[in-house]
């Protein structure tokens, strides 16, 4: 399915036509002026890698710095409030910048999911454990819960939720459904 | 209000710089960049607009024939005289400024 010729051979070449169209696709949100050039360029660069060089993703990167690209006119000045050269640290202790593409990387800065990790889950955390009602089951909140059958002595209706284990009677279940509620 | 004309200048922007001085007669692809710098392109585009756009580097299409060598034309990069000069001194006055003295080794004066 794939209209390129380096699929599955390992070869430097002409890039995979997923490789293409993820580019094609990143280049899509850029400013009109910038973006025929930036599509062309990240063609360009997909011509000699190899289908897994290529596939790797830190050469998905337009993917993920859109956001850079799209402030192009605005962005990359030193700005008042901050991103001064004092802030900076400096590079004399990396390794010469031809031998450091020879090494292992060292990320400079963690990635998005890393970050999302360390801030998203603990407060989604926090609320499960709060008990917030989107942790109570669908069906428990639309009046209908899973019951299963229960000691009947006197053919009562009642049972048991499955889901959140609350007891029903009766009573309940002929009440009203927004007091049905578990 | 004036457009300050410094790139900020943290750590993939000296990087960036830093492959970019190695022989600032060559000019460089988005790949060879990223390679020399060990960053990925995603991280090095930007910071080549930036400094294109503060006028430290210069970009041309590869004169080529697609066709002939079957492959797009690449950009080449390649920082401009007055961007040399400028890398050289924002390099090295990061160097100086940059590291507190607690980060910096024994005996090295500020």
């Amino acid at each position: 399915m794939t209209a390129l010729g380096s699929r599955g051979t390992g070869q430097a070449g002409r890039p995979t036509w997923w490789a293409s169209l993820v580019v094609r696709t990143a280049a899509l949100p850029l400013p009109a002026e910038h973006r025929w050039r930036y599509r062309q360029e990240f063609l360009a660069e997909l011509y000699g890698m190899t289908p897994s060089r290529a596939a790797a993703p830190r050469h998905w990167g337009p993917l993920a710095r859109l956001d850079s690209l799209d402030g192009l006119d605005r962005a990359g000045t030193a700005h008042p409030r901050g991103g001064h050269d004092d802030q900076a640290l400096p590079v004399s202790h990396r390794p010469p910048p031809l031998a450091a593409a020879a090494q292992p990387r060292r990320r400079l800065v963690p990635r998005m999911h890393r970050l999302r990790t360390t801030t998203v889950r603990p407060w989604r955390r926090r609320r499960h454990r709060s008990g917030h009602t989107m942790t109570t089951p669908w069906r428990c909140r639309i009046g209908t819960p899973p019951l299963a059958p229960a000691a009947q002595p006197r053919r009562r209706l009642n049972g048991e939720c499955r889901r959140c284990g609350t007891q029903r009677d009766e009573d309940m279940l002929s009440s009203p459904p927004s007091s049905r509620l578990c | 209000m004036e457009q300050q004309r410094t790139p900020r200048m943290t750590i993939p922007t000296q990087l960036v710089l830093h492959a970019l001085l190695t022989d600032p007669a060559k000019e460089l692809y988005g790949v060879e960049i990223g390679a020399a710098a060990g960053l990925p392109s995603g991280t090095v585009h930007p910071i080549l607009a930036r400094l294109e756009t503060v006028g430290w580097l210069t970009s041309r299409w590869e004169d080529i024939d697609p066709r002939a060598e079957g492959r797009p034309a690449r950009r080449y990069y390649q920082l401009t005289p007055n961007g040399l000069a400028l890398a050289r001194a924002a390099l090295a006055r990061a160097h100086t400024t940059a590291r507190p003295a607690w980060l910096r080794p024994l005996g090295e004066e500020s």
